[in-house]
């Protein structure tokens, strides 16, 4: 077993704890966990038998198991960007619309 | 103009007078607007300046006249003219005129606006800039944003970004603006389109100072419009 295989399975090790804390604490839904805890589980079997992502990456014409890690962060970063903008944005939308309210209210009282 | 030529007011119209740190021009544009019949909804935007003391004094003086409706915090110029149009609706307005505060706009202008409103010839009026009157670099910018309201709203107009526009209560209504910047300005004219609002173009004279010229819409307004409308449109 390599060096990295162990940092690795360590660090996903942390992260299923810390997804499990952060749900105790009301911070994580079952969704949020469930996909945390997947992805923990997920890196722990690629360290332990990284073959896997050769095969799967032969499957989608990938020519390093490493390059389809990647892509597939990139995507997930880019879906979490887009999601937090567009939460972001709702909350922007929500803080004008009570400043709006705000400044009506002020009169019929 | 002479009295004469003044048309007469035969409804309740209100001023949507959207101010943004205007300390320097308030007074004189509110004064003008109601020495000319017009009552006056100043919509602060959360001034950081002395706006909010001139308009509580200007409430005073000309009571019951001028109404100020303060923002707590800076929201932009698309949600002062939704509260502006909900302050003008909730006080039994007939037509409502979005006007600006920083003294660019002739308020003898307005007598353009209002009378094919009382008549029932239409339920908009907007007043178009002189484009051939403008400094170079503005009438390019100006002529861009027409083309970008028409590709993103669908509605060419002559003047999309401009800031006079009166409207009848039942056209207030029926726009529903999402916009909390200036990309108000062109989602007005989209929805202008959308309702099927009857909408009628006048001109306008334009003040152009260095003030007034370093305020309004920049080169980076103008890509903040746009991005503005990308993601409304990635949206849907």
């Amino acid at each position: 077993m390599y060096t990295y295989q162990i940092i690795l399975i360590v660090l996903s090790c942390i992260g299923i704890l810390f997804g499990i804390y952060q749900y105790k604490k009301n911070n994580f839904n079952n969704a949020v966990l469930s996909l945390w805890v997947l992805v923990g589980i997920a890196i722990i079997v690629t360290a332990l038998f990284p073959g896997i992502t050769t095969v799967i990456a032969n499957i989608f014409g990938f020519g390093r198991g490493l390059d389809i890690i990647y892509i597939i962060s990139i995507l997930f970063l880019f879906y979490i960007v887009f999601k937090l903008y567009n939460k972001m944005e709702e909350q922007k939308r929500r803080i004008n619309e009570l400043v709006s309210q705000l400044a009506l209210k002020e009169y019929e009282e | 103009m002479t009295n004469k030529e003044i048309p007469k007011i035969t409804s309740d119209i209100y001023i949507i007078l959207s101010c943004y740190n205007e300390e320097e021009t308030l007074e004189e544009v509110v004064t003008g607007l109601v020495e000319r019949g017009f009552k006056v909804l100043i919509i602060d935007d959360g001034s950081k300046d002395n706006s909010p003391i001139i308009a509580r004094r200007l409430v005073k003086k000309f009571a019951p006249n001028v109404y100020h409706y303060r923002h707590i915090i800076n929201v932009g110029l698309g949600g002062a003219i939704k509260t502006g149009i909900q302050a003008a609706l909730s006080r039994g307005a007939d037509i409502m005129i979005t006007f600006d505060a920083d003294g660019q706009h002739n308020p003898d202008d307005l007598y353009n606006m209002y009378p094919p409103l009382q008549d029932g010839i239409a339920d908009v009026v907007i007043a178009s800039r002189d484009f051939s009157d403008m400094p170079t670099g503005r009438r390019f910018g100006n002529t861009v944003m027409n083309y970008i309201t028409y590709i993103f709203q669908g509605k060419m107009v002559t003047d999309s970004q401009s800031g006079l526009r009166a409207f009848t209560a039942s056209a207030a209504r029926k726009l529903q603006l999402k916009s909390p910047h200036y990309g108000v300005s062109s989602e007005i004219i989209g929805e202008i389109h959308r309702r099927h609002l009857e909408m009628l173009e006048v001109p306008m004279t334009t003040i152009y100072d260095e003030r007034t010229i370093q305020k309004g819409t920049n080169t980076l307004v103008g890509i903040k419009i746009i991005l503005e409308f990308l993601n409304e449109t990635l949206k849907k």
